[in-house]
């Protein structure tokens, strides 16, 4: 991929060209391919994830506080008005970001991690193990995957390592299967083979050699795959199993929101819900263009 | 005998099945199981001790785990799923309800998704790279992008406490009709076989946003893999032999580039299933729509044991045998795999 990108940039011996091109479009042809879309999709995704980490700075008010001042409309005192219990909703909506990506992020980690290391085992190893594990991926994929994520939950309780932890659960087959086919149709290229002739171990061609090429399907994967977990996690909240009030989470925001539109208060709702879809958006723009990036098939088209 | 390739395969395909479904059935037994409720604290709350103790050894819950999952699988093939103590009636009995329901919104929500995203991934790949695919590919992540709780909540805001362009989001009918004799179980047939057009108009209007919302989530997937697998299709060969001899692209496109695109289509149909059925879950519960997911969530959120493992079993084994029922008809469509187990 690197030996395809060469020749769009100019060798070292011409400095001036390069140097004349402002920053942005170097990044934006060199980086993003002069993807627009892509580009537009990773700097949402920089918004939002500065705003997430420097969160607790950008909040007018505490996110937990109750007021008397109930269902306010957005003023400039309270930007996206007031909830049920007289909190400022834009501090909540910017509170819950942060909570919402690290709990996806660290349940799509975790599940990058487990998913990969087994579809790297299952396709290398072969034989019995592989095809147990494969049949335990198929089984767990015919199953309702919010429902069984539910269940889970309310069995170790709700809370936020219990949605981490589901998360991570109900990722690992999408990887399993992905890196399995990876292993599979790399272990019998020439550089494995060469390894093994100088002496490799195969726990040294295993992680040395398999697993760095089987990293940007992982990566293309990841990022969709974030999308869908922060969707979810969402959507868990909203059933009432995922992050408990009063911690703020977008999905619970939603569903309190809801029981408050008969009376007119639509902030309640609209607000977190775009944040949300932003987000999930943001993401799934990242992870199209990376697979478009990454993936020899769709880079001739 | 030599068996016949085609039998091989479709043993072979049935054989996984089997194990799948077994999986699945310990899967949604221990599921129940492992639920933090005892079904005879929640269904008589103040007992003593030794009556709950006697209780629990004539529902047989003081047996190991094995005997109590026999137990259980005896019992589904005799078809008796327990009792729910939430509605007070046994499972199949709240099944046979809620089943056509959830049927007739999955059934719209996915015709619709099709017939959106079909079109939209074959723009996609006939104009590769101009204006037209990267709107459908925007389009297109917007609608993957879109939470649908909150799709349905705005909408429902939007449509029915403003503009009043809706009926209220309270199930399958409005109070104001009687349910049509029910013979497919789905309203809006029910009602037109009746010949009851305002039945069939009302159960419609019903039903148009949640199957939209429902719908929109399958959307994305149908469009994705009609653009990469036509995007294929049309560098066979045979497309390139076809503009060779003047065909009419309408012709090649339509007909044999499509045609040739269909078992990836298909093959994804189990997924799509299965992601519909999920969406339900909470598609049903936004619209009050009084159907498998509403009552699966339900179930879970008051740890009510048998609706829950037959919820699970029942979507589980409904998704597995899609998967199988794809994998049998493309081994007839494509002969490619069906020789390669001719070996």
């Amino acid at each position: 991929m690197n030996m395809r990108a060469e020749p769009m940039n100019p060798p070292a011996t011409l400095p001036t060209r390069s140097a004349r091109r402002p920053l942005w479009r170097r990044v934006y042809f060199g980086v993003f391919g002069g993807d627009a879309l892509g580009f537009a999709g990773s700097i949402l995704l920089a918004l939002l994830l500065i705003v997430a980490i420097v969160g607790p700075l950008l909040v007018t008010h505490d996110p937990l506080l109750t007021t008397p001042k109930t269902l306010l409309a957005p003023s400039a005192e309270h930007w996206l008005g007031t909830d049920h219990f007289g909190r400022d909703v834009f501090s909540r909506t910017i509170t819950s970001l942060r909570i919402d990506f690290i709990v996806a992020g660290l349940g799509v980690s975790g599940a990058v991690l487990v998913g990969s290391f087994l579809g790297l085992v299952c396709g290398y190893v072969g034989g019995w193990f592989d095809e147990l594990v494969m049949r335990l991926v198929d089984i767990v994929q015919s199953f309702p995957l919010l429902l069984i994520a539910m269940v889970l939950i309310l069995v170790m309780g709700p809370g936020v390592e219990s949605i981490i932890i589901v998360t991570v659960l109900i990722n690992i087959p999408t990887y399993a299967r992905v890196i399995r086919g990876e292993a599979l149709s790399r272990k019998t290229l020439e550089y494995i083979d060469a390894a093994r002739c100088s002496g490799a171990s195969e726990a040294s061609i295993l992680f040395r050699h398999l697993m760095p090429n089987t990293l940007s399907p992982i990566i293309v994967h990841a990022s969709l795959n974030l999308a869908a977990a922060v969707g979810n996690v969402a959507a868990l909240s909203f059933l009432g199993v995922g992050i408990r009030p009063p911690t703020p989470d977008l999905g619970v925001m939603v569903a309190e929101g809801t029981n408050y539109l008969v009376q007119g208060a639509w902030w309640m709702s609209i607000g977190p819900g775009l944040v949300l879809a932003a987000t999930i958006f943001s993401l799934n723009l990242v992870g199209d263009c990376l697979e478009g990036r990454l993936d020899p098939r769709r880079m001739e088209g | 005998m030599r068996i016949p390739p085609l039998a091989t395969y479709v043993l072979r395909r049935l054989a996984i099945s089997l194990v799948v479904l077994f999986g699945v059935t310990a899967i949604a037994f221990s599921m129940s199981y492992l639920l933090p409720s005892d079904p005879v604290t929640s269904r008589y709350p103040d007992i003593t001790d030794a009556q709950r103790a006697e209780m629990r050894r004539q529902m047989g819950l003081d047996q190991p785990m094995v005997v109590q999952y026999v137990r259980y699988m005896e019992s589904v093939f005799r078809g008796d799923f327990g009792r729910s103590f939430g509605t007070g009636n046994t499972v199949g009995q709240d099944l046979a309800i809620r089943i056509p329901a959830t049927l007739e919104l999955a059934v719209f929500g996915i015709v619709f998704g099709i017939l959106v995203g079909l079109p939209m991934g074959m723009l996609g790949a006939v104009y590769r790279g101009s204006w037209v695919d990267h709107v459908t590919r925007v389009l297109n992540l917007m609608a993957q992008s879109i939470p649908a709780f909150w799709l349905g909540v705005t909408l429902i805001f939007w449509l029915y406490f403003q503009l009043r362009v809706v009926p209220s989001p309270i199930g399958r009918l409005s109070p104001l009709f009687t349910a049509p004799p029910g013979i497919t179980g789905l309203y809006t047939i029910d009602a037109m076989l009746a010949g009851r057009w305002d039945v069939a108009g009302a159960a419609l209007r019903q039903l148009m946003l949640p199957a939209f919302v429902l719908g929109l989530g399958v959307v994305s997937p149908v469009a994705r893999i009609t653009r990469a697998a036509m995007s294929d299709s049309l560098k066979e060969d045979y497309i390139t032999f076809g503009r060779a001899l003047g065909l009419r692209s309408r012709q090649l496109i339509l007909g044999d580039a499509f045609r040739g695109a269909l078992i990836p289509i298909v093959t994804t149909m189990g997924f799509i299933l299965a992601n519909v059925l999920a969406g339900a879950a909470i598609v049903e519960t936004v619209f009050a729509w009084p159907g498998l997911g509403r009552y699966a969530v339900t179930a879970i959120t008051t740890s009510d044991m048998a609706p829950v493992s037959t919820c699970i079993l029942l979507i589980a084994s409904s998704v597995a045998v899609a998967n199988l029922l794809v994998d049998l008809s493309y081994a007839f469509i494509d002969p490619r795999i069906r020789n390669e187990y001719a070996r």
